[in-house]
């Protein structure tokens, strides 16, 4: 699994979406004809403030939540008219969550929490213990396996929920808001992995976030308002890798220019 | 756990009541018509016996009186008791059994009479050559016998015939049974019925049918048996609404774990079976204990005046009683997970 190469190609597609709760007069429009192309090996930021929609359009995403209008489309396959039940086994075999509160079982160790997303697959014995316990190790948990979720930090939380979500080798991940309970250390180390997840294991990964701290991983960013979206922002982790490289380039001909006693104001305010 | 002890008593209550009357297959008994229970039957001429005895298949025959009286303590306190008289000298016979002290043949005696050690405290006599009164006649223990209990509140009192009659002023002719032994090989449905044309004024019933009676008298009849089930029916329901209560508690208190699990892709049927193992491993917990300490209550009671009679097959009934309750006590958990909303665990 973690050898795997990075994959291309449309992992859902959402067409027109519109999600309306209550009807007529008490009818609120949570979602306004949203399409959106979400790709394997990339890391979709949903943002936008309060009530713009995001969580309900990660929920209509993950087929938790029935779209009002629209199509979807998973794996280029439509989801429309599939029963709970195949929602459930899609969900089960090409999605991974990771929750904001980790969601972890509190009954359950480390490794059995992800040990149960290869159970709902229908796998048991040694085989699921040995990859749980494989991918808690990638993650940098391996001391961590058989603490219980009480035992372990919000960081080492949310580290196993990834695990949890990432161990059935979903084709998405979807995420709400998985920093906002962590400080900022924590947050970028789980923001880190995530991207890791979506760039070298070729995975799709779409995070609903209002902490902009974590922008730097993404390749787009979707911002919703009112339930539409509002503006959509490419190539956002080349652009900031690009600026963050141009900003050392700039320090590194500062210390020439200063070892050579000329500033240059400009270029210094703005690096 | 909760059904175990009420219920066990009904089944305990239904066999002590039928324990004496039921002992040997091969007897039949003959009684006044209509019949409704051991300890109150009516009065038959004795001389029947000999045609009785003219009758193909019978072996022999005894007479058999069962009587209330009342019995007069050492200390003058009185008593009700009922006399069972019987002839010491016929063998095979109804006779006291599980003697610790004297033995059938010192009813021979006189005043002999043998009671039961578990009522030695309530008669006021402890061992023998003590001596009481029954109906105002000197009456002297010459045997102590051991958990040959009575279903009612008044102890037995074997005594012989001339005794019996005399405690219990039954007419030298009378009798209130007649004990018919039958020959071995014998077909008991059809001397049955030989026996019945033979003594036409009186009722003949096997072991069996004499044992059915008296059960049906007790707990149908008497209401006993129905205050009992009512209460191992009470039981059931209190069991069920805890049980089922219980369980709806701690599903409530996890919703969120299953909504996540949900998301997660679980199917109802994994869902279903979640909450299904937890009932059972609760019912099972619970029927382990219930039913040891039902064990241990049978075991301490084997001494008492009433006791729990508790069988392999009984235990294994309760059992799938218990578990089956805690399955229809998990239905309402199982409709709330498989309601819970999915979209819950982004909140």
């Amino acid at each position: 699994m973690y050898e795997r190469t990075q994959l291309s190609g449309l992992a859902a597609e959402l067409r027109n979406i519109s999600v309306t709760y209550g009807a007529e007069a008490v009818a609120v429009h949570a979602v306004r004809g949203v399409s959106l192309q979400v790709h394997r090996g990339e890391v979709l930021l949903l943002m936008g403030p309060s009530g713009s929609g995001k969580s309900t359009l990660l929920q209509v995403l993950g087929c938790i939540r029935q779209a009002t209008g629209g199509s979807i489309f998973i794996d280029e396959r439509p989801v429309h008219g599939l029963t709970e039940s195949q929602l459930s086994q899609l969900r089960c075999a090409r999605m991974g969550f990771v929750f904001q509160h980790y969601n972890l079982l509190p009954s359950l160790r480390a490794w059995e929490n992800v040990a149960l997303a290869l159970e709902l697959r229908g796998l048991s014995g040694i085989q699921v213990e040995q990859a749980s316990r494989r991918i808690l190790s990638y993650l940098g948990l391996e001391d961590r396996a058989e603490a219980y979720p009480e035992e372990l930090s919000g960081g080492e939380k949310q580290r196993v929920a990834i695990a949890r979500a990432v161990v059935g080798e979903p084709d998405i991940i979807l995420a709400d808001e998985p920093t906002a309970a962590l400080d900022a250390a924590s947050g970028t180390q789980v923001a880190r992995l995530l991207a890791r997840i979506a760039h070298e294991e070729g995975r799709a990964v779409v995070i609903v976030t209002h902490d902009s701290r974590i922008s730097g991983i993404a390749d787009r960013i979707v911002y919703l308002e009112d339930g539409a979206i509002r503006s959509i922002q490419k190539n956002v982790r080349l652009q900031m890798r690009s600026l963050k490289e141009s900003g050392i380039h700039e320090m590194e001909n500062h210390s020439r220019d200063s070892a050579d006693g000329v500033v240059d104001r400009r270029t210094a305010v703005n690096g | 756990m909760h059904e175990t002890v009420p219920t066990e008593s009904h089944i305990g209550v239904w066999k002590q009541i039928s324990r004496d009357v039921e002992a040997d297959e091969l007897r039949l008994t003959v009684a006044m018509p209509d019949l409704i229970l051991v300890d109150q039957a009516g009065y038959l001429i004795e001389r029947q016996k000999y045609r009785a005895l003219g009758v193909s298949g019978v072996d022999s025959v005894q007479s058999l009186i069962v009587r209330f009286t009342e019995w007069k303590r050492p200390d003058g306190g009185t008593e009700s008791v009922i006399v069972v008289g019987i002839d010491p000298a016929v063998r095979p016979a109804l006779q006291p059994w599980n003697f610790i002290e004297g033995s059938v043949d010192n009813l021979r005696i006189a005043d002999g009479v043998v009671i039961d050690e578990l009522y030695s405290q309530k008669l006021g006599v402890s061992k023998i050559g003590e001596t009481v009164e029954i109906t105002g006649r000197r009456a002297r223990i010459v045997g102590i016998t051991s958990q040959i209990r009575t279903f009612t509140q008044s102890p037995y009192v074997f005594a012989n015939l001339k005794n019996a009659r005399i405690w219990t002023g039954l007419p030298n002719d009378r009798t209130t049974y007649l004990l018919v032994q039958a020959e071995q090989g014998t077909n008991l449905t059809s001397l049955r019925n030989a026996l019945q044309a033979a003594l036409p004024a009186s009722d003949v019933y096997t072991a069996r049918e004499f044992s059915w009676r008296t059960r049906i008298y007790w707990l149908i009849t008497t209401g006993v048996g129905a205050a009992l089930l009512i209460a191992a029916v009470l039981g059931v329901i209190v069991g069920m609404v805890i049980v089922s209560q219980t369980l709806y508690s701690a599903t409530m208190e996890r919703l969120q774990e299953y909504a996540t699990i949900r998301a997660m892709g679980a199917t109802n049927r994994y869902l279903q079976t979640i909450v299904l193992r937890q009932s059972l491993l609760s019912g099972t917990l619970g029927y382990v204990i219930g039913t040891t300490i039902a064990v241990i209550v049978a075991w301490m009671s084997r001494a008492s005046s009433a006791t729990l009679m508790l069988s392999y097959p009984l235990i294994v009934i309760l059992g799938i009683v218990t578990l089956s309750m805690c399955v229809g006590a998990s239905l309402i958990s199982i409709r709330k997970v498989l309601r819970v909303d999915t979209a819950s665990v982004f909140r």
